[in-house]
């Protein structure tokens, strides 16, 4: 009687350290132990610049973008004179058509549509 | 107003065509002379889209946007004039970027730049450096940086005009900036030598 009782405690035992090492795995797996971020290399922080100044990353993937600008000079340096090369391009754009261009086409307007075709 | 024009290109009216070029003919203008590179050949191409304009306006769907067709046809006259001159078409993009270890870290520092928008002299010297560093992209990462940065189209539409995916168009812009990136940052670290000015 007393041994079985002390066999059922031992069952009941195993089943909770079961069910621990069970829950613990799954855990794991989901992720849950792991820390939010996980550290990126700078080679994938320049391949997501695109993405992280159009703010289409995940925000998962921009918390581990901005953890490692935030601690890496260079990637953040590289960041910074990044956006500085897209401002600039952006000022390439000139909103108007040099006059003597415009003339020429106008009179190759006249010329090639206003007679008989 | 635009459907007005269409109506009046439509009927071959001389005058809508000149009306045509005021409205348009600075985006076309930039679009031709930054593909092609050089002003007169960006003036031929002018007119190569004036004329195509004039014998497919039949053909146009009023249900789209007039601009959206007019950058068709500019892009692809520039793209086929390219390609008919036999530009090297698989040039490889120069230069390429930042150097990383096997393990994806940045090898070399990295050069900061102080390009403040007050200081309009260096702003304008630094954008003729950029302006020429465009020029001399390969065709391919041309075509989508002037579209997507100079014109500021969705890359979705950069994507249908250039028949191409919108994560290929992505890359390529991407890849695109930071070579002008590398550009701008070897102009300023001359200027900081004393090799500049």
């Amino acid at each position: 009687m007393n041994m079985g009782m002390g066999g059922e405690a031992l069952i009941i035992l195993l089943i909770a350290l079961g069910v621990i090492l069970v829950v613990g795995g799954l855990g794991l797996a989901l992720g849950w132990a792991r820390p939010r971020s996980t550290p990126l290399p700078c080679r994938t922080v320049v391949d997501l610049i695109l993405a992280y100044l159009e703010g289409t990353l995940a925000p998962t993937e921009r918390k581990a973008f901005e953890a490692h600008i935030s601690d890496c000079q260079k990637c953040w340096t590289f960041l910074k004179t990044y956006r500085d090369t897209v401002d600039l391009g952006r000022e390439l754009r000139e909103d108007a058509i040099p006059p003597d261009v415009h003339e020429r086409l106008e009179s190759f307007l006249r010329k090639r549509l206003s007679g008989p075709s | 107003m635009s459907a007005n024009l269409v109506a009046a290109l439509k009927r071959k009216d001389p005058m809508a065509f000149e009306q045509l070029l005021a409205n348009h003919g600075a985006m076309l203008h930039r679009v031709a002379l930054r593909l092609m590179g050089k002003p007169e050949e960006a003036e031929e191409v002018l007119q190569e889209t004036l004329l195509a304009v004039y014998e497919k306006i039949d053909t146009f769907d009023e249900q789209a946007a007039l601009t959206t067709w007019l950058y068709r046809i500019v892009t692809n006259n520039a793209l086929m004039r390219l390609r008919a001159r036999g530009r090297a078409r698989e040039t490889p993009l120069e230069p390429e970027g930042p150097v990383f270890s096997a393990d994806g870290h940045m090898v070399q520092e990295v050069a900061e730049w102080n390009l403040s928008p007050e200081d309009a002299l260096l702003r304008q010297e630094a954008r003729a450096v950029l302006q020429q560093a465009v020029d001399h992209l390969p065709e391919a990462y041309r075509a989508v940086y002037v579209l997507a940065e100079i014109e500021g189209l969705p890359h979705q539409e950069i994507a249908t005009l250039l028949d191409l995916t919108i994560p290929a168009v992505k890359t390529r812009l991407h890849r695109a900036r930071i070579s002008l990136r590398e550009v701008l940052a070897d102009y300023f670290k001359a200027g900081k030598n004393g090799e500049r000015r």
